[in-house]
């Protein structure tokens, strides 16, 4: 992984994880909004301006790769690159909840 | 009864905010977009009265179907487009969301800039083009009538000098607008040096050319 992905990607956006997540098996547009609206319970609302930018971006940087069009709708998918950008994300994800629940809880004892 | 309505309305393309909001407005009142031409006469068709929302988009390139498909799977109609300009409307009845962000097509500073970064790259080189063009017209004619005051070049120097004013305050209220977005958005002493940077080249262009025309006269 280059560095500019990483640093761009790393950490990288609620919105953006949402997105990668959903390309784990092939998706068009819409379905990444309808997947990311029912994965977080209506919290994060895409809207196509900004979708259709962030698909665009990750396309040209390699994170996700067009498969084929459908009716109009352009099928992507993840790539392995995209996959370990991911995984990276999950990693750091990870020790954000362990590293918070510990002080939380170690806070809680001593109250 | 008048089925059709054509009204006159400068907007800069950078305040679309403001064209969005004329534009529900004027649904409101039962007129419906339809198109606008490039003498900014807009044309509307009448409609029922109806709570509409409009939104534009800019993109430099030609955009394929998939772009359209996405934007009406969403629910918005794609109503116009000139040169890149995409107008888009949805009803307001469709936007269900309680925090309303079903009513936008940009939901966050980083795409957001990012069209108004294309339409300060597409409108400012153009216009930077046409200033610079009127300018050096208008200092070739003035140059040419110097000695002759009833020379008709005269005026058509003097129009394209002020052609070159108008334009030359364009591009200052484009490139204010830019960069105030950009403080908004990021970091604000990277936006302010590059207004310094850009307001220095705007003076020393100024600078060159009136030292042009000076020399010009003089001679």
């Amino acid at each position: 992984m280059d560095a500019h992905i990483k640093k761009v990607y790393v950490p990288m956006t609620e919105t953006g994880f949402y997105i990668l997540l959903s390309l784990k098996k092939p998706n068009h547009g819409y379905a990444v909004v309808q997947s990311v609206k029912e994965m977080t319970d209506g919290d994060i609302v895409l809207t196509p301006g900004t979708l259709y930018g962030s698909l665009s971006k990750m396309e040209k940087d390699g994170l996700i790769k067009f498969l084929k069009e459908v009716d109009k709708r352009k099928l992507y998918k993840i790539t392995d690159l995209g996959l370990e950008v991911l995984e990276l994300e999950i990693k750091r994800i990870e020790r954000l909840y362990r590293n918070s629940k510990m002080v939380m809880d170690d806070k809680m004892e001593t109250m | 009864m008048m089925t059709k309505k054509k009204e006159f309305k400068l907007i800069e393309i950078f305040e679309f905010e403001k064209l969005e909001k004329w534009l529900v407005q004027m649904h409101r009142e039962g007129w419906k977009f339809t198109d606008v031409n490039l003498l900014d006469i807009y044309c509307f068709e009448k409609c029922e009265p109806q709570e509409v929302i409009y939104r534009m988009d800019y993109q430099v390139k030609r955009m394929g179907d998939d772009y359209f498909q996405l934007f009406s799977d969403c629910g918005w109609e794609h109503v116009f487009n000139m040169n890149g300009f995409h107008i888009f409307r949805k009803n307001d009845t469709e936007c269900n969301d309680g925090l309303r962000r079903d009513a936008e097509i940009f939901s966050d500073d980083e795409s957001r800039l990012g069209m108004i970064k294309r339409i300060f790259r597409g409108r400012f080189i153009g216009g930077c083009l046409l200033a610079a063009g009127t300018l050096a017209g208008g200092i070739v004619l003035i140059n040419q009538s110097i000695n002759n005051i009833q020379y008709a070049a005269n005026y058509w120097g003097l129009f394209l000098f002020s052609m070159c004013i108008v334009y030359a305050y364009m591009m200052l209220i484009i490139g204010k607008r830019y960069f105030n977005f950009e403080k908004q958005m990021g970091d604000a002493s990277k936006a302010l040096i590059k207004w310094r940077v850009f307001i220095g080249g705007c003076a020393t262009m100024a600078a060159v050319a009136e030292t042009l025309l000076i020399w010009g006269i003089v001679r």
